[in-house]
């Protein structure tokens, strides 16, 4: 039995607001009120007051709670960049009702499509019978909205960076590359960027063969453009970001890259402008904040 | 005191992101625009925005700021308020008589309030703390409803007002949002009007609905209808008003359709004699 806290006022209020997001609870409330509402523990007055309320708006409410449905489906399904290519809407409004089905009275869900839409996906992968590809599709786009739910709540200014890439020649014990920490290197199944590629745009992905191995990709803030971008990189380059964004300098990353791989300083600062002109980074002075 | 802007923008449209650079490419069209207040939360870099902002006014449209939930406002959500408000050029800011969280359980929508003394006051005293950010106004919108909140004690009309005098802050007169409460809820628009105090409305929404589920919807989908059109002329004679925006939030494909909106309203308010005018 729930016993929904505060008074009576507030108790109805949150019972309605809970309900509004579910349809199938929402029917269940007209179709049985007495039943439904017998697993609440309330008062009297409150109780009929719920009474008249699904008898005489009952039918409003659902239709409410039903275009609340839909416009939460269509943000979550906005949300997945590439898995809305794979998927028809109508597989997703049936995957999205069993989630829905599965999501209690009490589950404090955040209703940001961002947010939601990474619960979404892993619920697909957990739960529904999807195969091999279209769980890489699922999971790429699961790991790009962790991306950019970090930076939705990121409060932070970044005035005082520095997108230049031709700083990297100067002072480069002076300089700090800043790479969002909301970034994220993971490793898929070979082939997945080319998969992901061909359903960006519209191509067949027939030819698209995976292979036992892996590749690893990078989800970052891309500081040119905004929001998130995706790269193929190699291991040796994932350890050239890592020790990046480990270094108190950029001089600093060029010393301990030279000390463990031996490259030349002017190849390490090229590969740098590369990953400035690609947005994967910026620089700030040594010793500044964010803000 | 409340005290009314000034200044007459004139008619403008909410941004979209999809469509900033047509927006700078029609700017001269465009009298002003209003940008989702928690956008700017998101410390995003938007060139094509900065560029419009550069060239017309801006006015800020909050979405969460849940002024009718029981418990108090957000402590984080004021901070980012207070930050933004501080940092930013704007004319006014605006949110709606609505929660979209309720006891940290979050709706996903504007859910509609009980119209109660008890929420006047709880809505005023939030209304004040918002207002009390800045010296620009704060406006409160009325929104849509499908569906009374049950144990209500007031009519819609006597619980804004109430709170427009309550809290001395500004209206957001929807007027889609009045036509579709006036068709769903059986009530007559211009007596609405006349219950409300006008002289503190400011901005103006205008939007299209649609008809779903048996009842008219706010779906800000659509083209505006006739009849949305012929209540605003009556807006028009009636209310003070300081600017219009158009507002549509999904199925555009091309700006043009908004701006040939922007174009209507002004032509409306030119027949009025109220276009740009003083207030």
């Amino acid at each position: 039995m729930s016993n929904l806290s505060g008074g009576s006022h507030e108790s109805t209020q949150l019972l309605l607001a809970k309900l509004v997001t579910n349809p199938r609870l929402v029917r269940e409330a007209i179709d049985s009120t007495d039943g439904f509402l017998a697993g609440f523990s309330m008062e009297e007055k409150q109780k009929q007051e719920l009474i008249e309320f699904f008898k005489n708006h009952g039918v409003r409410f659902l239709a409410s709670s039903q275009l609340l449905m839909k416009k939460r489906l269509d943000d979550i399904v906005d949300a997945m960049q590439v898995g809305r290519k794979i998927f028809s809407y109508e597989l997703l409004r049936e995957y999205f009702e069993n989630y829905l089905e599965k999501t209690g009275l009490d589950e404090y869900v955040s209703k940001n499509p961002v947010v939601e839409s990474i619960l979404f996906c892993k619920y697909i992968i957990s739960r529904e019978n999807v195969d091999e590809r279209e769980k890489i599709i699922l999971d790429y786009d699961l790991t790009r909205n962790s991306v950019l739910q970090e930076l939705m709540n990121d409060g932070r200014s970044y005035h005082s960076v520095i997108r230049d890439a031709e700083t990297v020649s100067c002072a480069p014990y002076q300089m700090k590359v800043v790479i969002h920490p909301s970034v994220k290197i993971k490793e898929f199944p070979a082939g997945t960027s080319l998969l992901i590629k061909a359903i960006r745009n519209n191509a067949s992905d027939d030819g698209v063969i995976f292979s036992s191995g892996k590749e690893i990709l990078i989800f970052h803030k891309n500081w040119k453009k905004g929001g998130v971008a995706t790269l193929k990189i190699s291991p040796d380059t994932e350890k050239f970001i890592k020790i990046l964004a480990y270094a108190d300098s950029l001089g600093h990353a060029y010393d301990l890259l030279n000390e463990e791989t031996g490259t030349e300083l002017d190849v390490l600062r090229s590969v740098v402008t590369r990953f400035v002109e690609s947005g994967l980074c910026v620089f700030q002075s040594v010793g500044r904040s964010y803000v | 005191m409340y005290k009314k802007p000034g200044r007459n923008p004139g008619v403008g449209i909410n941004f979209h992101h999809h469509f900033a650079g047509d927006i700078l490419r029609n700017i001269d069209q465009i009298d002003f625009i209003e940008v989702f207040t928690e956008k700017f939360f998101i410390k995003e870099n938007d060139e094509t925005l900065s560029k419009i902002l550069e060239n017309i006014p801006l006015v800020l449209h909050g979405l969460d700021l849940s002024i009718g939930s029981t418990g108090p406002l957000k402590i984080e959500y004021l901070d980012n308020l207070r930050s933004l408000l501080a940092g930013i050029n704007f004319e006014w800011f605006s949110d709606h008589i609505s929660l979209t969280h309720e006891n940290n359980f979050e709706v996903g929508h504007l859910m509609p309030v009980q119209f109660s003394e008890e929420n006047v006051s709880k809505i005023s005293i939030k209304a004040k703390e918002v207002a009390s950010l800045t010296d620009r106004p704060f406006l409160l919108e009325n929104i849509t409803y499908y569906y009374p909140i049950p144990g209500q004690s007031m009519a819609e009309e006597s619980f804004i007002s109430s709170i427009l005098e309550s809290a001395d802050c500004g209206m957001l007169l929807d007027v889609n949002n009045l036509y579709i409460n006036s068709k769903n809820h059986g009530y007559d628009p211009i007596k609405f009007l006349s219950k409300i105090p006008v002289d503190r409305v400011v901005e103006i929404h205008i939007a299209g609905g649609s008809f779903k589920h048996g009842m008219l919807v706010d779906t800000h989908a659509n083209s505006v209808s006739t009849e949305v059109w012929d209540l605003f002329d009556e807006v028009c004679n009636r209310v003070p008003f300081n600017g219009v925006i158009i507002e549509r939030d999904s199925n555009l494909d091309r700006l043009e359709d908004l701006i040939d909106e922007v174009n209507i309203a002004k032509k409306i308010m030119k027949n009025n004699g109220i276009y740009k005018s003083n207030i």
